[in-house]
């Protein structure tokens, strides 16, 4: 009987001249910029982005609506704002195929565990901002109005000169939303509600500033609506956008 | 007055969105980042599973191989190998698997319903699932001595003769004609919970099915003793078992009873025996069919089935059902109609049915290869996530080992590499198939030419099933998210 290794080895053999052939130069790392453009939750160009290993690429996102963009991966987040394009910019060092997708805030689902446990940094020289939050609740139709006043902040894209970015608002503990705009409008269950209101950066990560409210919600509209947030926030509203191929140098 | 961000009014679009009927993610859970396989390296890997095929076939017209049995060689001369065999080893490593099953549990029970915050999921999924696979396959039957289950009952069974005398199986015979039938049935719930559910990432579900398939496990054992359920009714014994006969070291019962370790090559172990029981044919084929399926379902192609599907049946899950079974169904049919055109081709032999049984377990080296390729890439960066996991197994901001910040690495292992690797594990797999399928005909066949000719279809479809496999890993993946 002739020896099975002797097949075994030629395989390999073979196997390895392949892998010399696969090996090819692909040129000089290069800065791509790719434009992001997302209408009603999807893409409005290419779906697969291509670049190589070792280039530097910068993904330009607007959206119509807010949303956290995030590239799989290489676990990029950064929220993004309607009209407010978003600058996203990383050397691939690594080569794959990564899903990039658009999420809820309250859905950040960093893998590391909490989303914002980075502190956001305020430009050197410039004052910590400050915030408060106050509510009003709409006995009607369960609706609360939040309001926030900041200083030292600007809401919005900052000029760098003072601590720029959006806010997000939170009531019992659950994240409700993030939002540009100084006033936000919410519906909540009858009861009493702890609402809280954090400052953060384009990138989600916190600055060290938050303001509280109470607010009561009577519940006359009790069953209006039948809304309920826990729920709500349960139901992921991840949606896949695309990808991003950095193919090996 | 502003526009004002209602947060479920923006939230509803994307809602919406998320049902937006898409492929759901393949393989239970975990997201995969392979680039497909370029074209050339496709092309060159089918050229060389037919080249190789014909240079088999030529090793076989000059001579056949020997009647029975394959040569190993026994490892117990050597300290650290009888360490391993030590009943003292065993009942280490099964406590630990104990352990280990209990925190699956208790963590799908009472930890975080978020799949990544929760280790439950990436446990089973990603390091026993394909993990242990990769271990059976590439070492041996591991799973032979960690199985919690058969431990569990292992423990209280001998805890119950200590107590009263006697032990907790009534060791009903096992009927013959059952063959692995329970397994089959079991593994197909199983893979059916994996691909077709859209629901194998959820830790309550998972905690729940764990404890289930435990339930039926230890009423099997109590009904027909331990060792006949572990041979016909337990399809994880079963298929890591089918697994293991492709690898290097196998437990042999040594003339002291302990068990003594011997090394082999590489896919002998598939030749150990004959025609297998119908049962396990169709077990081999399932299983054989669930790694393919779960291939093909994150390719283009089966997106726009899928969509098509979806338009006219109107469920994610009813479509996924089917496009199981019916893989499932055209890997048996297949196999049949080759054992058909097989008895043709060879003028004589065993007869169509009693063919496919002999052959079936030669097609597990293909399908062994591609899964190994496919997923390594997975296997080490999908499983880093088990790091920061360890630390925090319920999702509770713990930090028991300080390791729950850990970034996963996404870089370890390079596209080329992946490429190169997959491609020639699949290539060197189909050689050992083709192989494996040469023995076997030289021993069911009278004459060399019969076994000669049996192999062209079989051949044919041994080569087909290989480019099916670097079909799906030259696809670009798609699937949700």
């Amino acid at each position: 009987m002739s020896n099975p290794f002797r097949y075994i080895a030629t395989a390999l053999l073979l196997s390895a001249s392949v892998l010399l052939a696969a090996c090819g130069g692909a040129g000089d790392p290069e800065h791509l910029t790719f434009d992001v453009t997302i209408a009603d939750g999807a893409l409005t160009g290419s779906a697969t982005l291509q670049a190589h290993q070792g280039d530097t690429v910068t993904l330009v996102v607007n959206s119509d609506e807010p949303l956290t963009f995030h590239l799989h991966g290489y676990d990029l987040e950064h929220a993004v704002m309607p009209g407010m394009p978003t600058t996203i910019e990383f050397v691939a060092d690594a080569s794959g195929s990564f899903p990039f997708t658009a999420h809820r805030d309250g859905e950040a689902h960093s893998h590391e565990g909490d989303a914002a446990a980075c502190e956001a940094a305020i430009p050197a020289g410039a004052p910590t901002p400050h915030l408060h939050l106050s509510a009003t609740a709409d006995a009607a139709t369960n609706m609360v109005t939040a309001s926030v006043e900041v200083d030292h902040f600007t809401l919005g894209e900052g000029d760098g000169t003072q601590a720029s970015g959006h806010w997000h608002l939170m009531a019992d503990g659950l994240t409700l939303g993030m939002y540009m705009e100084p006033t936000a409008v919410v519906t909540l269950e009858p009861g009493m509600h702890e609402l809280t209101a954090t400052l953060s950066d384009g990138a989600h990560c916190d600055y060290p500033v938050s303001a509280t409210a109470s607010v009561m919600v009577a519940g006359e509209g009790a069953s209006m609506d039948g809304h309920d947030h826990g729920a709500e926030a349960e139901t992921a509203g991840e949606v896949n956008l695309g990808r991003l191929d950095v193919l090996p140098r | 007055m502003h526009r004002l961000f209602h947060s479920a009014r923006w939230a509803l679009p994307l809602l919406a969105l998320a049902l937006v009927p898409l492929p759901a993610q393949a393989h239970g859970f975990g997201q995969r980042y392979d680039l497909p396989v370029p074209l050339t390296l496709y092309l060159t890997g089918a050229a060389l599973a037919v080249a190789l095929s014909f240079m088999v076939i030529g090793l076989f017209v000059r001579g056949a191989p020997g009647a029975h049995g394959y040569p190993t060689l026994d490892l117990a001369r050597w300290l650290p190998f009888r360490a391993l065999t030590h009943p003292l080893t065993a009942l280490v490593l099964r406590t630990l698997s104990v352990l280990t099953l209990a925190l699956v549990v208790t963590a799908g029970l009472i930890g975080t319903t978020a799949a990544l915050g929760n280790i439950a999921p990436t446990l089973v999924w990603i390091i026993w699932w394909v993990g242990m696979a990769y271990v059976s396959a590439l070492v041996g039957d591991v799973w032979r001595v960690l199985n919690p289950f058969e431990a569990c009952f292992r423990g209280a069974d001998a805890l119950a003769r200590r107590l009263t005398g006697e032990g907790l199986s009534s060791e009903r015979p096992y009927p013959a004609w059952l063959g692995v039938w329970p397994a089959v049935v079991l593994f197909a719930l199983f893979a059916w919970f994996e691909l077709a559910s859209g629901r194998a990432a959820e830790p309550r579900l998972l905690a729940l099915g764990t404890l289930g398939y435990a339930v039926v496990t230890w009423a099997g054992m109590a009904v027909y003793g331990r060792e006949a359920w572990l041979r016909g009714g337990d399809a994880f014994a079963v298929a890591f078992g089918v697994l293991a006969r492709f690898a290097p070291i196998e437990p042999r019962a040594g003339e002291d009873r302990r068990t003594r370790l011997h090394l082999r090559v590489p896919g002998s172990g598939l030749l150990a025996e004959g025609p297998v029981h119908l049962s396990l044919a169709v077990f081999v084929l399932a299983m054989l069919s669930t790694v393919t399926y779960d291939g093909l379902t994150a390719t283009p192609l089966w997106g726009e089935l899928f969509t098509t599907l979806h338009d006219a049946l109107g469920s994610v899950t009813l479509v996924l059902t089917l496009g199981m079974a019916a893989t499932a169904g055209v890997f048996i049919a297949i196999t049949w109609l080759t054992a058909a055109l097989m008895r043709d081709s060879a003028g004589g032999g065993p007869g169509v049915g009693l063919t496919a049984r002999t052959f079936a377990l030669s097609l597990v080296p293909i399908a062994l290869a591609y899964h190994l390729g496919h997923y390594f890439t997975y296997l080490i960066t999908q499983g880093q996530f088990i790091i920061p996991l360890a630390s925090d197994p319920f999702g509770w901001d713990w930090n028991l080992l300080g390791t729950a910040n850990y970034r996963v690495n996404i870089g370890l292992v390079g596209a080329r590499f992946a490429w190169v690797l997959a491609v020639a594990a699949i290539v060197i797999g189909h050689v050992v198939a083709v192989f494996v399928a040469h023995v076997q005909a030289a021993r069911a066949y009278r004459t060399p030419l019969e076994a000669l000719r049996s192999q062209y279809p079989l051949l044919a479809l041994m080569v087909g099933y290989t480019v099916v496999s670097l079909w799906i890993i030259a696809q670009p993946i798609m699937e949700v998210v």
